[in-house]
């Protein structure tokens, strides 16, 4: 274990692994609320090009993959808020073009599709100390509004309509969840890899519903579950010669799958048994009223007294009787 | 005299190419509570989403307490309960989708103050959810979740309160609980504008009614006989509340 960690490309690999299991979790609640969870997939396809287009002209994968991604992830909502985006037909073509463009200049530059398979399942040994710099300022990027505009990214993504009644930019904060997801998929794609850091968006906020309750509980849990898949992940992939990528899923899915039955237990604990309540007034009871009636209603009489909408009914051998007036109706 | 809290003037609006509401005309004054009926499909939920700036209108102007809905600023006087939220969907704790209703008072960075907590704290009571505060809001009856939407308008005190059928398919103990809200409400200078689909026992509540059909008023005033008939003493109306379809036929075959 502390052979390892001694390494100092593991180094950058575990920390690189933390930054990504910790972002990519916080920002995905918010994409999870707002049903977007197969979203950070197709941002992952549309930061593809922007990793072939940097072998094609020799830069730095990571900051030519953030822009592309972010520009993606910004017409895909402005086409969604103009209600164009009913169309997924636009979306299939912005991902899968981004995907295909990517190939073909990975391929142009003399790479191949091998030199961008790193990319897309990840890979430990690649993380250079510029990358981790990077990595480590756009997780700041991400982490300081998930955590700081929380109460705000929550009510636009929980009840977008309600939010707005309560003065939100809602257009702003749509943007701003979609550009800071584009992002997190870019500075994933060394660890998990730009095919799968959609799981580590969702998964583990699925795992957190289950195991905790409220929403910022499950923030934070999401945040736990997936540093620790993350990391778990890296020092795995090591042992097993595999792609960090595959891995950390999988462990995020046996977490899941563990946070399953967990659920249901307390689930059914929390349920607490409701009193039956009163059948909904049916409004058109005739107005029956009781033929002469000596016998004064009234608390401790005899009779037991039944709430009724906004009065007490007697039960009075075998029906009821409410006052009315100077009388007593029969309900 | 006193800015109105809703002054809409000529109100049209369109919905995939058909007319919902055409022209609009109403005014809300402080204090006053107005009854929005009328059948399915007359327009009165469109209004109400129109009033407050959900949905666009293609012609006339609405101000809220004197500002252009485009430009509103006082959103913190503006309390909304829809008739239902995907909040309750959301795994959100009942507390957290309340405290949502603060947000008009609350800068973005700021941590929480303890005023925004004790106003929670005391809309929950108003409403009588204080003991389920930490549950999920998936866990609540229906009458429950509305409960705590209202108390998720009630929480920034506003001085507007807009309801789209608070008391649609719920139980009776729920309907006493929003009209005993609304006389607070009432009683502390707010103004209500409530979707009805019938009057039920908030008929005493209400000082207007206003009466959609097709998209047009086709009623602007007391609710008059309508809503009190065999109302008096400790008793409760038996007569058959007045429904939607009555109160529409009315005042058109007049």
């Amino acid at each position: 274990m502390t052979e390892i960690l001694s390494l100092p490309f593991m180094q950058r690999a575990l920390l690189a692994a933390v930054l990504t299991g910790l972002i990519a979790p916080a920002i995905g609640t918010y994409i999870v609320q707002r049903r977007l969870s197969l979203l950070g997939d197709g941002l992952g396809h549309v930061a593809i090009a922007g990793v072939g287009l940097a072998l094609l002209t020799g830069q730095a994968p990571i900051p030519v993959a953030v822009v592309v991604a972010v520009a993606g992830a910004v017409t895909v909502e402005m086409l969604r808020q103009l209600g164009k985006a009913s169309g997924d037909v636009g979306l299939a073509i912005l991902f899968y073009g981004g995907l295909a463009a990517g190939v073909l200049m990975s391929g142009i530059a003399g790479a191949g599709a091998g030199a961008l398979s790193q990319y897309l399942f990840g890979s430990l040994v690649t993380v250079s100390r510029s990358d981790l710099i990077l990595v480590g300022v756009l997780a700041l990027v991400v982490l300081v509004p998930t955590l700081g505009l929380a109460p705000q990214l929550f009510a636009v993504s929980s009840d977008e309509e309600f939010a707005r009644t309560q003065g939100q930019p809602v257009r702003l904060y749509n943007i701003l969840i979609v550009v800071l997801a584009a992002v997190t998929v870019t500075l994933a794609m060394r660890t998990v890899g730009l095919l799968l850091v959609s799981a580590l968006m969702v998964v583990p906020v699925a795992a957190a519903q289950n195991l905790v309750r409220g929403f910022y509980a499950a923030l934070v849990c999401a945040m736990a579950v997936g540093t620790l898949v993350a990391v778990g992940g890296a020092l795995g992939s090591y042992y097993t010669d595999t792609a960090p990528g595959a891995l950390i899923v999988v462990l995020a899915i046996v977490v899941f799958a563990l946070s399953w039955p967990i659920s249901m237990v307390t689930r059914r604990r929390r349920m607490a048994p409701e009193l039956p309540e009163l059948p909904e007034e049916d409004g058109g009871a005739p107005h029956v009223t009781t033929e002469g009636h000596p016998h004064q209603h009234g608390p401790g009489c005899g009779h037991v007294g039944v709430t009724h909408g906004d009065h007490t009914d007697f039960l009075h051998e075998g029906h009821r009787h409410a006052v009315h007036a100077d009388h007593y109706d029969e309900h | 005299m006193t800015t109105p809290a809703v002054q809409a003037t000529g109100v049209s609006v369109e919905l995939g190419g058909l007319p919902v509401l055409r022209g609009i005309t109403v005014t809300v004054a402080p204090g006053e509570v107005v009854a929005l009926l009328g059948g399915n499909g007359s327009g009165k939920s469109t209004l109400v989403r129109t009033l407050l700036g959900l949905v666009p209108a293609q012609h006339g102007t609405i101000e809220l307490f004197g500002q252009s809905i485009a430009r509103l600023r006082s959103w913190a006087r503006i309390g909304y309960v829809p008739q239902r939220s995907p909040v309750s969907q959301s795994g959100a704790k009942v507390k957290e989708a309340v405290a949502a209703g603060r947000l008009a008072r609350r800068a973005p960075f700021h941590p929480p103050r303890s005023a925004g907590r004790e106003a929670v704290a005391r809309a929950l009571a108003a409403v009588g959810l204080t003991d389920r505060s930490d549950h999920r809001l998936s866990e609540l009856s229906g009458g429950q979740q509305q409960r705590a939407l209202i108390a998720r308008a009630l929480v920034g005190d506003p001085d507007l309160l807009v309801l789209d059928e608070p008391t649609a398919g719920v139980d009776l103990v729920h309907q006493q609980v929003v009209a005993r809200i609304l006389s607070d409400l009432v009683g502390a200078g707010s103004a209500v504008v409530i979707v009805l689909h019938e009057v039920g026992n908030l008929a005493g509540l209400i000082d207007r009614a206003v009466v959609l059909r097709e998209g047009r008023i086709v009623h602007d005033g007391a609710l008059g006989t309508l809503g009190q008939a065999h109302r008096q003493g400790g008793g409760h109306e038996h007569e058959g509340a007045p429904d939607a379809p009555e109160l529409v036929r009315g005042p058109v075959e007049r």
